[in-house]
């Protein structure tokens, strides 16, 4: 990371401003993590070549392509931020299922053959040509029952959004750029909230 | 090693050992503490660490240090005829103080006087007057956050400044005020301002990571420096308890232990032992130290122990407050739960089919990850563009109550089935009753007027099913002045051998809606002077 010297020792010197009596050894010393704030982040692309250049770990290179189409409908780039392909999502769904049970991984290998199957008998493509607005078509017929999911294909969509949601939220795209979480870092003072609005007609 | 035997052997590390041990060592006893984990260091945690700094973007690790968890010991468990419920065991220097969430909440005097005041279960064999000296030591001596309220359900400590209030806490708060309720900073041992040589919190958001500065009480970082000072104490790790063997005369004569690394056995030989390991490894230790004398395990003629496990209900409601959804993120991390619901249930007025208390507390599950992605249905950009709208109206509000201590609820041993160490493992039987559920039910019926009330857009109910114990195991060798009704007596001493001392959350006679430790910690200070007391008059 490009400037961890300089937030070690800014974490130091903090750490000295906090601790006010003398001196503290507490013999566990601070971690360096990541700079306060927002990260330095590498720009990553949602670059089909990319995708193909990912060395799979337990899918086919076929199937990382149709998960990455499906991941990436699923948390789309918009104008505030990248989606689940930008985030490799891919990549840890890979991971994931290559860790998973069998059956787990049959379900997998049913939902990804299941919705090949669908594409091609609606438009003579494969899952992976189809256009994304095909793509989505398919996504939303088979969410419907997303809260009760029965078939394959179902239950499918519900394992690969599962997958997608954990994967982009764990991200550094997911966590910074698309909620610009703040937190993680380490504040001298808990300010606390300062609207009366909020608070309790008494308390105003 | 030279053969030595000492003043007192503590076994187990926890908030309950540390402690026992290091007011023995500073009152002159020579203490040997036991632990069969070892000293986990900076690199065995993951303080702040990025998900997508971890392997699976950590989904395969609960955040704690896994080398606290290995697997000779979480396998070395069976769960028979129980509702899903986890136990929670580890192996480390300092025990579960080393990445806890703090919590400290003084027992009521009602929570000890279940029998005389409610009908059920039994009184303990103590009173809160007696161990309120106690209590108020521990917060001196650790450092505790938290504000006078005057509440006779949550008696008042000796605090550091309390923790503010967040917005979603304040909105909350407002609501409870309408309905009559109190909500109020909570109260944890976790330092607001410079104490016991130590910093305090920086608001990090990751306090049951670990925490990295020692702002958070843990074992380590405050209490075994100050009994390594009084050069009477001796830090034993790695070395698990196997049996506790007695003398012709039936008292302690030593613990057997195991090298968890080389295997090899040694006796580690003391005049007093305590055993501080927790609701369920203590009943195996005992369960599994059998003599002619003590067929049934030691110290168990009244064949309670492992008898009345208890834990807490609890459950969790997310909820996205109207006030707050779609402000620009602010750093809400804090300290993670700053406010606290007290129980109420006993003092309201409402005809109720069961008994017993609950309390909400408000924010420990951390701001980082977006739940309601996890729930709201849909995809692509409204999905997206919606979870994070409503990212900064998130409050996490959990109900936590109380179980009924039944004798059914137990921990026993399997002579075969054992550990890697050729230990016979615990086996834990556990289920909730209707009174439990009944508690839990209401507590989430009120948990959602609560909610409604503060304008909550979106509310993510988990159903009416307990999610386990909540890590607060409790009862298993339990307090009481009749030795055929109970394991201990109210200095912690078993009943059987006058030398051998229990001093843990098992010790619980019942156990209350509030979080166990300050109790367990108040209980080691009280055994302590006791047993310092007891030794003395033996001449050591």
């Amino acid at each position: 990371m490009a400037d961890e010297s300089a937030d070690r020792v800014s974490r130091r010197e903090l750490l000295k401003a906090m601790t006010g009596s003398a001196g503290v050894a507490v013999g566990l010393r601070m971690l360096v993590s990541c700079p306060l704030g927002a990260t330095t982040l590498a720009k990553v692309p949602a670059d089909p070549a990319k995708i193909s250049s990912y060395a799979p770990k337990y899918f086919s290179s076929r199937q990382i392509q149709e998960i990455a189409a499906i991941s990436d409908a699923i948390i789309p780039a918009d104008e505030h931020s990248p989606g689940a392909n930008a985030a490799r999502v891919y990549e840890f769904i890979d991971e994931m299922v290559a860790i998973g049970d069998e059956d787990e991984k049959r379900l997998w290998q049913e939902g990804l053959s299941t919705l090949n199957r669908l594409a091609r008998n609606r438009w003579d493509k494969d899952l992976a040509e189809c256009p994304r607005e095909q793509q989505e078509a398919l996504l939303r017929e088979i969410s419907r029952n997303e809260e009760h999911p029965e078939k394959v294909e179902e239950q499918f969509f519900v394992a690969i959004k599962r997958l997608t949601v954990d994967g982009y939220y764990r991200s550094d795209i997911g966590i910074h750029q698309d909620l610009n979480y703040q937190g993680n870092t380490m504040l001298l003072e808990f300010d606390g909230c300062d609207h009366g609005s909020h608070k309790a007609e008494d308390q105003h | 090693m030279p053969i030595t035997t000492y003043d007192v052997c503590v076994i187990g590390s926890g908030p309950a050992g540390g402690i026992l041990s290091k007011e023995l060592a500073e009152a002159g006893a020579k203490v040997v503490l036991v632990e069969a984990g070892r000293t986990m260091t900076p690199q065995d945690f993951h303080y702040h660490t990025w998900p997508y700094e971890l392997p699976y973007r950590g989904m395969r690790e609960g955040g704690q240090p896994a080398a606290a968890y290995p697997k000779e010991l979480t396998q070395a468990l069976r769960y028979e005829d129980s509702d899903p419920i986890g136990v929670d065991r580890m192996w480390a220097v300092g025990g579960r103080s080393i990445h806890w969430n703090a919590v400290c909440l003084r027992f009521a005097a009602r929570d000890f006087r279940e029998r005389s005041l409610a009908g059920i279960e039994e009184d303990w064999p103590l009173s809160y007057e007696e161990l309120a000296p106690c209590y108020s030591y521990v917060e001196k001596m650790i450092g505790v956050t938290g504000s006078e309220e005057n509440l006779d359900i949550l008696p008042d400590g000796e605090f550091l400044p309390p923790l503010k209030l967040r917005c979603s806490e304040e909105i909350i708060k407002r609501a409870c005020t309408k309905m009559g309720l109190r909500l109020i900073p909570t109260r944890k041992a976790l330092l607001t301002q410079p104490y016991d040589d130590r910093p305090p919190c920086h608001y990090c958001g990751h306090c049951m990571r670990g925490c990295d500065v020692g702002a958070i009480f843990s074992v380590p970082v405050s209490m075994l420096p100050k009994a390594q000072k009084t050069g009477n104490f001796t830090l034993v790790s790695g070395k698990l308890a196997r049996e506790i063997l007695v003398d012709q005369e039936g008292k302690a004569r030593a613990v057997l232990v195991i090298d968890t690394g080389t295997r090899k056995e040694e006796e580690i030989r003391a005049r007093f032992f305590a055993i501080c390991c927790g609701a369920i490894e203590t009943p195996r230790l005992l369960l599994n130290s059998r003599s002619p004398r003590f067929p049934n395990g030691l110290a168990n003629s009244s064949g309670l122990v492992g008898c009345y496990l208890t834990g807490n209900v609890s459950s969790t409601l997310l909820a996205y407050l109207e006030e707050l959804v779609g402000t620009p993120p602010v750093n809400n991390d804090g300290a993670l739960d700053h406010a606290l619901i007290p129980r109420f249930n006993h003092q309201d007025g409402k005809k109720r089919d069961y008994v017993g208390g609950f309390d909400y507390q408000l924010n420990y599950a951390g701001f980082m990850f977006p739940y309601q992605a996890q729930k709201l249905k849909g995809f692509g950009k409204e999905f997206k563009q919606e979870v994070r709208f409503l990212q900064p109206g998130f409050v996490h509000f959990a109900p936590w109550g109380k179980v009924l201590a039944r004798r059914e609820n137990r921990v026993t041993v399997d002579p075969n089935q054992r550990d890697a160490f050729g230990i016979p493992i615990p086996v834990v039987r556990f289920r909730f009753c209707e009174n439990d559920r009944a508690l839990l039910r209401d507590s989430l019926e009120t948990g959602r007027e609560i909610l409604h009330l503060a304008k909550a857009r979106l509310i993510i109910d988990p159903g009416p099913e307990p999610l386990g114990l909540g890590s607060h195991e409790t009862g298993t060798t339990r307090m009481g002045s009749d030795p055929r009704q109970s394991v201990v007596n109210s200095f912690c001493q078993t009943h059987d051998v006058k030398n051998l001392f229990v001093v843990s959350g098992s010790c619980f006679t019942t156990y209350p809606e509030k979080n166990p430790t300050h109790t367990i910690m108040a209980l080691a200070v009280r055994t302590a002077r006791y047993l310092a007391a007891e030794a003395r008059k033996r001449n050591l």
